[in-house]
């Protein structure tokens, strides 16, 4: 689906500054269909990485092809943002009207498609992140989970085929957050839609089916969520806090108590507690 | 005597039109000299109103808040007065930054006291040294630092005026892990180096069951539970029915009770869930 | 809470001018405007002010909040017609104060321009009563579309407008939650002369205007992340369709017009004579 292939990219904190090397030779693939999370802290360059993936930067070597296309090829601009949409953390800023589903509209409105047609769309971006009730509601009311919902369906209404989350979840309250993963576990799930959710909330990344923490540009590592998770001594160096579930097994592997798997829910920790205690 | 007290708060938004809210209903709590509170709700619970009349920014339909045995509205006059006796730290307090340099910015509140430009001085290294802001950032501008060193010194800015009780929403909001830690390490050795009451309020279970000596749970602007944590996430149940969460130390031990074996009720932290769960296998395995 | 407010003056209702065009509703409210002043003398007012009453009693909107929008505007009411009153010395006499002689054609002339204000207020406000700010914003952008040949970027000040209509309710928010945050740190915005207010204002608005920056950049990102490139090429969901009821307004608006210009000219003598003749 993505393939970045060699990418180099410098950024320089003030004007005339040295150009501080972030990326220095990255190279990743994003599988069609996967959900993939992209876990590390504030300056590891997850962020940057997302602008890379739909083009609104380009890598100063190297390339990012979106289904083939190469993003710094000016041609393919549309193209590539429709194909990969970009949610960002603050639901405040990412939303442009005043009533829910002429914000939904804004996308296919600026494809230029026929009016019958965004409707269409805008209907099935609202029900696929169960807001329809909401269609003709004030943005300026709605909680922050649904904010953050009508920003997906926003970028759902332009049909891409790859969603990349910017911590979506970053400013929400818990209850937002859980609507949010849950549409964007459902859109991946249901309609095959791949999703890249950047984050720092590590019981976020769970459930997906490849982690990849980052840190100063780098892949530190990258696997299946189990894997990832089992690299403790790694983890705890960058400061990532581990779900809660791990932290207990860790915290139990210290009193000499070692479970057969690491449990990465409450659920998985539940069970392999029950079957190891007498 | 209770460092602060709120007794019987009621408030009311837009009386008498059709966009009327209850926002805070007959809440009575108070906090004792040097206790770190946990406040807990969902948005819209009454929580920021709650903090905006503990400190006088608002004014309470009926009901008094006293500070240190003084109701604070007895002479409207001197409201100001308390406003500095009771620190409040909004959500994002960063976005509150505005001068030049990041001392100038702590120093606003202090120079609003109408202290000497001595003690002004002597607050904010205080100040900046309990937000652990290194003093070569104090000429900087503010708008320089890093995210998390924003939110430092915005609370910085409300430390200096050394109130009595500091109030925080939210403090963690929107940061990343190593920025949260930081914050919370930040609150517990402010809390016992000044000795000052300390009110947090956080959607984070795990934070408040790591600091707070009591919590107080709010829905729908009502006072629901006001006790110590152990207490209050023993009632999971009610909390869940607020569809608000307990630490997940407390859920899974709640799941192995379900299950049917014998754990101890209160406990809301992993290190005393991993305990309980060795004593359980150790003792569990001399029985059989 | 100012964001619990609905912004601007839309009063939800299901009605015929709820449901018209708001093109059409923006013309008529023009048409009735001109009329209000182009009616020079009493029967043409009536007329005007009768056509008014009826668009609405046709609002479903309370006629309560009709004369809610006349409050604030009495003392401009009364300033005019004193003006007037004094100014125009036309007619006859009718008494006087100290130096000033009030006239018939004085107090006549007071007593239109009042109706003239009252009738241009309350035709304004049944404009914003019935449609959306939203609803505006588009027909105007519409109606603004033929000037595009004297290269104004019509496109460009109608997604200015819809921008500032989305922010508006989220930056009063903002400034109601700085204030209190520089509230609680002491600031003294209440009290003080001219200019310590002034400088009082100023940790206010520095984060205010630092924030409104950060919104338009990352708002601007979020538009070009959603395939925003101006105007060119751009659809609309939303399309307006000009129905029976709309173009029946158009042309009765349109009657109206003629009517009461030519009854300005054709029957002003007549009528003058039938009905102040006696006075005069």
């Amino acid at each position: 689906m993505i393939h970045i292939e060699d990418i180099y990219f410098s950024y320089s904190v003030e004007e005339d500054s040295e150009p501080i090397p972030l990326f220095e030779g990255l190279s990743l693939t994003i599988e069609q269909g996967s959900f993939t999370t992209i876990l590390g802290h504030n300056g590891s360059g997850k962020s940057t990485l997302s602008r890379m993936l739909n083009g609104m930067l380009l890598p100063e070597q190297g390339r990012v092809l979106v289904q083939g296309m190469d993003t710094a090829d000016e041609q393919n601009q549309l193209n590539i943002r429709k194909t990969v949409g970009l949610v960002f953390q603050n639901p405040d800023n990412q939303i442009v009207s005043s009533i829910v589903e002429e914000d939904v509209a804004f996308g296919p409105e600026n494809l230029g498609l026929a009016p019958d047609k965004i409707r269409r769309r805008v209907d099935q971006a609202l029900a696929a992140v169960d807001m329809t009730e909401y269609a003709t509601h004030s943005t300026a009311r709605l909680s922050g989970g649904q904010k953050q919902r009508i920003a997906i369906a926003g970028m759902l209404a332009m049909h891409p085929k790859c969603l990349v989350l910017d911590e979506p979840t970053a400013m929400l309250d818990p209850k937002g957050r859980r609507e949010v993963l849950d549409t964007v576990r459902r859109l991946n799930k249901e309609q095959g839609m791949t999703v890249v959710l950047i984050t720092h909330y590590m019981e976020e990344a769970a459930t997906a089916d490849r982690c990849i923490v980052m840190e100063q540009g780098k892949i530190l590592l990258d696997g299946t969520p189990h894997q990832v998770f089992s690299h403790r001594k790694e983890l705890e160096q960058t400061g990532l806090t581990m779900p809660a579930a791990c932290q207990l097994a860790f915290l139990l592997e210290d009193r000499g108590i070692t479970l057969p798997a690491l449990p990465l829910t409450e659920q998985e920790c539940i069970t392999a507690l029950e079957n190891l205690l007498p | 005597m209770p460092i602060l007290s709120a007794q019987h708060l009621n408030f009311i938004y837009g009386k008498g039109t059709p966009y009327e809210k209850h926002a805070v209903h007959d809440i009575s709590f108070s906090v004792e000299p040097g206790e770190i509170v946990g406040i807990i709700g969902h948005t819209g619970s009454g929580k920021s109103t709650l903090m905006q009349l503990l400190n006088g920014l608002l004014k309470p339909m009926n009901g008094t808040v006293t500070v240190d045995g003084q109701d604070i509205w007895q002479n409207p006059k001197t409201i100001r007065k308390y406003r500095f006796q009771v620190g409040l730290v909004f959500q994002y307090p960063e976005y509150q930054l505005f001068d030049e340099t990041v001392e100038k910015d702590i120093a606003f509140g202090p120079k609003n006291m109408g202290l000497t430009e001595e003690e002004i001085g002597e607050r904010v290294l205080r100040a900046a040294e309990l937000v652990d802001l290194p003093p070569h950032l104090l000429p900087k501008s503010p708008f320089d630092l890093s995210g998390g060193e924003k939110r430092r010194a915005a609370i910085a800015g409300v430390i200096a005026m050394e109130p009595k009780v500091l109030i925080l929403d939210e403090p963690t909001a929107g940061l990343d892990p190593k920025g949260r830690q930081t914050i919370l390490e930040m609150i517990k050795a402010y809390n016992q180096k000044t000795g000052a009451a300390v009110l947090f309020v956080s959607h984070n279970m795990e934070d408040v069951a790591a600091l707070a000596h009591r919590v107080l749970v709010l829905s729908g602007g009502k006072e629901v539970l006001f006790d110590t944590p152990d207490k209050v996430f023993a009632q999971s149940e009610t909390l869940q029915n607020l569809s608000l969460d307990v630490p997940v130390a407390t859920r899974i031990m709640l799941g192995l009770k379900q299950k049917g074996f014998a754990v101890k009720d209160g406990i809301y932290t992993l290190e005393a869930a991993a305990d309980e769960i060795a004593r359980l296998k150790k003792e569990g395995g001399a029985n059989a | 809470m100012l964001n619990d407010i609905t912004f601007g003056q839309y009063y939800p209702a299901n009605s015929l001018m709820h449901r018209l065009d708001p093109r059409v509703k923006i013309l008529l409210t023009v048409g009735l405007i001109v009329l209000c002043f182009v009616a020079r003398i009493a029967p043409s007012l009536l007329l005007v002010a009768l056509l008014t009453g009826i668009l609405l009693l046709c609002t479903r909107v309370p006629v309560k909040m009709y004369l809610k929008t006349l409050k604030p505007i009495i003392p401009v009411i009364l300033i005019t017609s004193v003006i007037n009153a004094v100014y125009v010395s036309s007619g006859t006499p009718l008494f006087q104060v100290w130096r000033i002689t009030v006239t018939t054609g004085g107090v006549l002339t007071a007593v239109y321009m009042s109706v003239r204000i009252c009738l241009l207020i309350m035709s304004s406000s049944m404009l914003t009563y019935t449609t959306t700010p939203t609803d505006l914003t588009d027909a105007i952008e519409r109606l603004l579309t033929p000037l595009k040949w004297i290269r104004l970027d019509v496109h460009s000040l109608a997604m200015m407008m819809t921008i500032a209509l989305r922010f508006i309710p989220t930056l009063i928010e903002e400034t109601e939650k700085i204030m209190s945050a520089q509230k609680a740190r002491g600031a003294d915005v209440e009290s003080g002369g001219l200019l310590s207010r002034i400088r009082a204002l100023i940790p206010i608005l520095i984060p205010l205007l630092i924030s409104s920056f950060r919104r338009a950049s990352e708002l601007a990102d979020a538009m070009e992340c959603r395939c925003y490139h101006g105007g060119d090429d751009r659809t609309r969901m939303k399309q307006l369709h000009l129905r029976f009821w709309d173009v029946a307004l158009l042309i009765l608006a349109a009657v109206c017009l003629g009517a009461i210009i030519l009854s300005n000219h054709y029957l002003s003598g007549v009528l003058y004579s039938l009905l102040f003749g006696g006075v005069l």
